[in-house]
């Protein structure tokens, strides 16, 4: 059923575009070095150009995505009657006056921050005087502290907790209970609760900051490819510009644009 | 009523009225709890908008709009924060404030609670709390984190699970994992105990802006450009999408096929493809969804005028745009998936908490609305975990207002007062002292640092940071200022009794003198003291005058604590004699 690519290729016109070609591109992801030297071959962008601009086309889509679609910033407030205006204190005054995007603050936090890493080295050899020093406070406290390390225990050790429990004991995970107990292939291999300590330890820990809290890429998650028309498996690569069509339709309603927009 | 309320003799410690405010980047949701009763919210369209006539309809006056084509907006949410305070009093004002607001309060009299997505920057924190205050002079305030407001439901109820499955019904609802799908993004919020799991939180920046923009793209590309209709579009959106179970399956029923051999369930439709009719704002204020009829599209039809509506066909959109949520890079951004995500917090906590917290999934926003949602997550979080951990993914009956819910049953809870900031207080210690009280929540922050005190004696002293639990003793501590001033010393203490709600520990702890222990060798004794002491600079030392310093993680110094920075400071100095 899978027609597609290849077999296509064969049994269609193509000789009507000089300078195309249909490739099976079998890659999940990134151009294979295989395709080279045919590539050479073909007017048009080298596989490595395409890559930077499939690389480039993708971080503006991302982008495009995040904007607040039909946003106007611009529009006036409605003009209030009756009213009391004008009394503000002068924290609110300069916090209703600010236009700044959420960007904006984003980057002020950012740079604060890293004004704050530079001057950590200094700052942590003032003693308790320097703790005073109301002017420096609060700089240093809107610092993510996850960017602090927690005390070394250098001198420390570690000693069993006495506190009152955190989670009282009918909240400890039972195992499956009756039948399921005889079972030696259900036998429970559900990891014990934490301690007490170490629950109370996870609660202490600070926030992330904004940018923290984002999961991190990782080159394994798979990267699907869809068809740039008709959004169905994008199996075939326009040889001009490396666009993913999944067939010969879809490639001929993409051949008109690229066309347009680099030329024979 | 305002009469009445002011001929009250005396105030009341905390207000009786509280206005509980969950402020979305697209609806803010809002209503009042007073003297225990919950109203219902109001759902407010968080907004200013304009539309093609360029007339401007404030927040809930969108009501009023009969013509959403090409209708512009401006939102004071941006990502989730309040970012724009000029637009968010307008909205605020129009609806709470003003003398004919559909909501009118007196902030003098009256609780906020307001709700925020985790991790925001503290400038915003700082704006959002002075407004609060020296705008509207709320006499009580929290700020909480949206999502742990979920944990105040009955969260087993949100399950129906079967009854014999033995092992869930132990499982402790202690433990929440609450996946927030909003608008701006979705976060991952485990709690314990209603208490976020702070480093385990994570955000995907995928949320209902993103997928309508993402079908917005769609649309523009493969039928007409509708990029300023993007209103429109999430409308749309709304009621055709949904969460496939069998991605690569549906992908197949939606194909048209290759050239000369289309495929039957494409030109059949397959049930899979839908005619949306868009609406003209005439004859249809709101866009309807039907099956797909080959017959509406028919070049026939259409050239002889027969079609009088904008019809437009939608085969995989209706799937792969939800699809985001779970495989954002289908569209081009570069983060992982929810369940991936999710199994990035759990690999931060430790694996005794799976089970619980795999088992108490709870699904919120708007997004949770599409169909195959919590079907689709549970499947791929299954994927990823231990066999033996069952894995149970809810959503609430309303999952858009069920934060809010949770939040109104906070309102009625004791901890509130715990939690809330009055306005005599922000006035007193500032809006830095306010910040970190709300981001000490109810606050198990211990900051736990063992100190050496001699060849096998170590003192483990445990800081926590405000709410002392209430059954403290005495201790042997003493703590000196950086004068050398001996600052307040406790009493001795019985355990106490249970406190009332609102009376805040740290009033009892102010008076007495030090008391002394001896501890014989080999001996082992757990000594506690509460001490009070604000606005100074403390040196902690024991008794033999050693010092304890330790080094805190958000407070400035090495040397010193700066007590102010807590309401109480409550030390827990044990001391072991090993070996
Ligand atoms: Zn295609
Ligand atoms: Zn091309």
């Amino acid at each position: 059923m899978n027609n597609f690519g290849v077999i296509e290729l064969a049994s269609a016109k193509t000789t009507a575009a000089p300078g195309w070609a249909y490739v099976p591109d079998t890659s999940v992801n990134r151009s294979a070095p295989a395709n080279r030297k045919r590539a050479r071959n073909v007017p048009g962008l080298s596989i490595g150009d395409q890559t930077v601009r499939q690389e480039t086309k993708r971080r503006k889509e991302a982008e495009a995505l995040d904007r607040d679609g039909g946003r106007d910033n611009t529009i006036p407030l409605p003009v209030k009657s009756g009213r009391a205006q004008g009394k503000h204190t002068p924290n609110v005054r300069k916090i209703l006056q600010s236009q700044k995007t959420f960007g904006n603050y984003l980057d002020d936090f950012l740079a604060l921050q890293a004004l704050t890493e530079s001057n950590t080295a200094a700052s942590s050899r003032s003693n308790a005087a320097g703790a005073n020093n109301k002017k420096a406070a609060p700089n240093k406290r809107d610092t993510p502290s996850s960017s602090r390390q927690p005390a070394p225990e250098e001198d420390t050790q570690m000693l069993d907790a006495d506190l009152p429990p955190l989670l009282p004991p009918p909240y400890k995970i039972l195992p499956p209970d009756d039948q399921a107990d005889s079972d030696p292939l259900l036998v429970s291999r559900v990891p014990e609760m934490p301690s007490d300590e170490e629950l109370r330890k996870l609660l202490a820990r600070p926030p992330l900051n904004y940018g923290e809290a984002t999961g991190d890429w990782n080159e394994k998650y798979p990267v699907r490819v869809f068809c740039e028309v008709c959004g169905y498996w994008g199996r075939v690569r326009c040889m001009k510009c490396g666009t993913r069509v999944c067939a010969l339709d879809c490639l001929e309603a993409h051949r008109e644009e690229c066309v347009t927009r680099y030329g024979l | 009523m305002a009469g009445g309320r002011k001929a009250k003799p005396a105030k009341p410690k905390a207000p009786t009225t509280t206005l509980v405010i969950d402020n979305g980047a697209d609806t803010l949701k809002a209503g009042f709890v007073r003297g225990g009763k919950i109203d219902e919210p109001r759902i407010i369209p968080n907004c200013i908008a304009r539309d093609r006539s360029r007339k401007v309809y404030v927040a809930s006056d969108l009501d009023k709009c009969r013509d959403f084509g090409e209708i512009q907006f401006r939102r004071p949410v941006e990502k989730g924060f309040i970012v724009n305070w000029e637009a968010q009093k307008e909205i605020w004002d129009h609806e709470f404030f003003d003398d004919n607001a559909p909501m009118k309060c007196d902030p003098a009299e009256t609780r906020l609670i307001l709700g925020e997505p985790p991790n925001g920057l503290p400038m915003l924190e700082t704006n959002c709390d002075q407004i609060v205050f020296e705008e509207y002079g709320f006499s009580s305030y929290y700020r909480g984190i949206g999502p742990t407001f979920n944990a105040y439901h009955d969260i087993q109820s949100m399950f129906q699970t079967p009854k014999d499955a033995p092992t869930v019904s132990n499982a402790p609802s202690e433990a929440v994992m609450v996946i927030d799908s909003g608008y701006s993004h979705t976060t991952i919020t485990p709690l314990l105990q209603g208490r976020p799991l702070q480093s385990a939180i994570r955000r995907l920046d995928v949320g209902g802006k993103v997928l309508t923009n993402y079908l917005t793209r769609l649309i523009s590309l493969r039928h007409f450009d509708m990029r300023n209709d993007t209103y429109i579009v999430n409308e749309m959106k709304e009621l055709s999408c949904y969460v496939t179970s069998d991605f690569k399956s549906d992908m197949e029923k939606s194909w048209k096929g290759t050239r000369g051999e289309r495929r039957p369930d494409f030109v059949s439709g397959g049930g899979l493809a839908k005619d949306y009719i868009l609406p003209d704002f005439h004859a249809r204020s709101k866009g309807i969804l039907c099956d797909y009829e080959p017959a509406r599209h028919s070049k026939a039809r259409k050239a002889a005028g027969q079609s009088e509506e904008d019809a437009l066909t939608l085969r995989n959109e209706r799937f792969a745009v939800p699809e985001l949520i779970f495989s954002p890079a289908d569209g081009g951004i570069r983060q992982p998936g929810l369940a991936n995500l999710i199994q990035d917090s759990l690999n931060e906590l430790p694996a005794g908490l799976w089970p619980s917290l795999l088992a108490n999934i709870v699904v919120v926003g708007g997004n949770a609305l599409f169909d195959g949602f919590i079907q689709r997550l549970q499947k791929e979080v299954v994927q990823r975990v231990p066999d033996d951990c069952i894995v149970r993914v809810a959503r609430p009956a309303d999952p858009i207002t069920n934060t809010w819910y949770g939040a109104a049953n906070l309102a009625n809870h004791s901890q509130i007062n715990k939690l809330a900031v009055t306005k005599k207080e922000y006035e007193e210690h500032g809006a830095a002292w306010v910040a970190r009280k709300f981001a000490t929540g109810l606050g198990t922050t211990f900051l736990v640092r063992f100190v050496k005190v001699e060849d096998g004696i170590y003192h483990r002293l445990h800081l926590a940071l405000d709410h002392p639990p209430d059954d403290l003793l005495q201790s042997r501590a003493v703590v000196v200022d950086v004068e050398g001033d001996k600052l307040a010393l406790p009493a001795a203490q019985k355990p106490r009794q249970q406190q009332a709600p609102g009376e805040a520990g740290p009033a009892a702890a102010r008076d007495g003198a030090a008391h002394e222990h001896v501890l014989a060798p080999g001996e082992e004794e757990v000594v506690r003291r509460r001490v009070q002491v604000r606005r100074r600079v403390a040196h902690v030392v024991d008794d033999q005058a050693e010092d304890l310093a330790f080094l805190l993680q958000r407070v400035d110094d090495a040397a010193g604590l700066v007590v102010d920075d807590v309401i109480c400071a409550c030390f827990f100095a044990e001391r072991r004699f090993c070996g």
